[in-house]
């Protein structure tokens, strides 16, 4: 006697959703047996010259979008450079300030360097060449 | 503005002597220049105003810039001029369907040797200034009076540039009569002092020329003697000057001649030295003298 098992019913676990179904090759269905292999053929492989322009045209786009967007984020982290650089330097002078203020206060010596004298164009700097001349 | 000239760092050669003649006309133009007057040194050819112009520069230790009179000069040769251009191109197409193009072209300023030292404080060495015509040589006018160089609008980097306070001009001249040589302005020769420079003395002459060729002092004193006495024997006394003296010794001592008497090779050195500046009615007796001269110096 047949079993009467119910061994053909077949649940969730046999049936593969759409995304078990992307990324593998295409399940090849019986309508899809009998079609010819032009009809077959899927929007992913697509064979004509002005759809190929498209394609490539967006590439581009796309390439020169991420490239805008890798050079505004190194703007930023160089602007953030440039921030940090001012903000330390400016908590050095704060201490500098607080340091004479205190020096002013309680007459006691602190000793800082002198700002650096102004240097005078050298005739290196200047780009000017040279030539000796012996009279 | 991306081409500028080159400048001379001037040095003191082996061969340059210091009497105190020189010395005392040294002592005197750095005075000059130093009260804030350029100095002019007129002289005839060959009596060193190009060397003591450049011992004269070499006093303030700043770096030189030598000119040179010429009568094609203008005065775009003096401050520079605009030389070549650069263009640019700009083809924006970035959204696809706006199309931009942008396109420039500017010329580039060259600035000449007087615009260098004006700016950087350099010596002016003008070498023979006279030989450049007198329109060529206006824009030094403002430059010595009012420490100002006028410069075209075409230059970018401002018109009016303030004359550097260590700048200093430094001339050279021959006298009008000379050949080539231009009448120079009033209104410059009035802004300068001019020395007059002549024929050494002769223990100067003797010194440059021994310095110069190797030779000993005495053959050198010989040949300083016989080109004197034929400078006497001329109606125009200018010449031959102390080139001449150096020529006959460097050519002796090339040869290896000894200036004695009798010595043909000697004789006809000086002949062909000193000879072609004299003019034909008086060639008889410089030749005559030049032989006595060479008996009497044996």
């Amino acid at each position: 006697m047949e079993s009467e098992a119910l061994t053909k019913i077949r649940t969730m676990r046999q049936i593969k959703s759409s995304l078990d179904v992307a990324g593998r090759p295409r399940v090849k269905t019986t309508n899809g047996l009998s079609k010819a292999p032009a009809q077959s053929e899927s929007a992913d492989h697509p064979k004509d010259g002005l759809t190929m322009q498209v394609l490539a045209k967006e590439k581009a786009r796309t390439a020169a979008y991420e490239n805008s967007v890798k050079k505004s984020r190194q703007r930023l982290l160089s602007s953030r450079d440039r921030l940090a650089a001012i903000i330390s330097r400016n908590l050095a002078l704060t201490e500098l300030r607080h340091d004479l203020q205190r020096s002013r206060y309680q007459k006691v010596e602190v000793t800082c360097s002198p700002a650096p004298a102004a240097q005078k164009e050298t005739l290196a700097q200047s780009g000017l060449r040279q030539v000796d001349l012996e009279y | 503005m991306d081409q500028q000239s080159d400048i001379l760092v001037l040095r003191e050669g082996d061969g340059f002597v210091e009497t105190p003649y020189i010395r005392e006309l040294t002592n005197r133009a750095v005075s000059y220049i130093k009260a804030g007057f350029p100095v002019n040194l007129s002289g005839p050819a060959g009596v060193g105003k190009t060397t003591l112009a450049l011992h004269i520069a070499a006093q303030f230790g700043r770096p030189a810039v030598l000119m040179c009179g010429d009568y094609e000069h203008e005065t775009s040769d003096l401050i520079g001029g605009l030389n070549g251009y650069h263009r640019k191109f700009m083809r924006d197409n970035f959204i696809r369907s706006v199309l931009k193009t942008d396109e420039t072209m500017t010329q580039h300023w060259a600035d000449d040797r007087l615009t260098t030292a004006c700016q950087h404080g350099f010596t002016l060495v003008y070498d023979e200034f006279t030989r450049s015509r007198p329109e060529a040589n206006n824009v030094l006018l403002s430059v010595l009076e009012e420490r100002i160089l006028i410069l075209p609008e075409a230059r970018q980097d401002g018109s009016y540039l303030k004359v550097h306070p260590d700048f200093r001009a430094i001339f050279t001249s021959n006298p009008e009569e000379y050949a080539g040589v231009q009448k120079s302005q009033d209104a410059l020769r009035d802004r300068m002092v001019t020395i007059e420079v002549g024929n050494f003395d002769e223990e100067t002459e003797i010194a440059i020329t021994h310095n110069k060729s190797k030779l000993s002092p005495e053959t050198c004193g010989r040949v300083v003697s016989l080109v004197r006495r034929v400078r006497e024997a001329k109606s125009n006394k200018l010449t031959p000057t102390v080139r001449a003296c150096i020529m006959i010794s460097k050519i002796l001592n090339l040869t290896g001649e000894a200036a004695p008497a009798g010595n043909d090779a000697f004789r006809q050195t000086c002949l062909d030295v000193l000879l072609p500046e004299v003019p034909n009615h008086e060639r008889g007796r410089v030749r005559q003298l030049i032989d006595d001269t060479i008996v009497s110096c044996s």
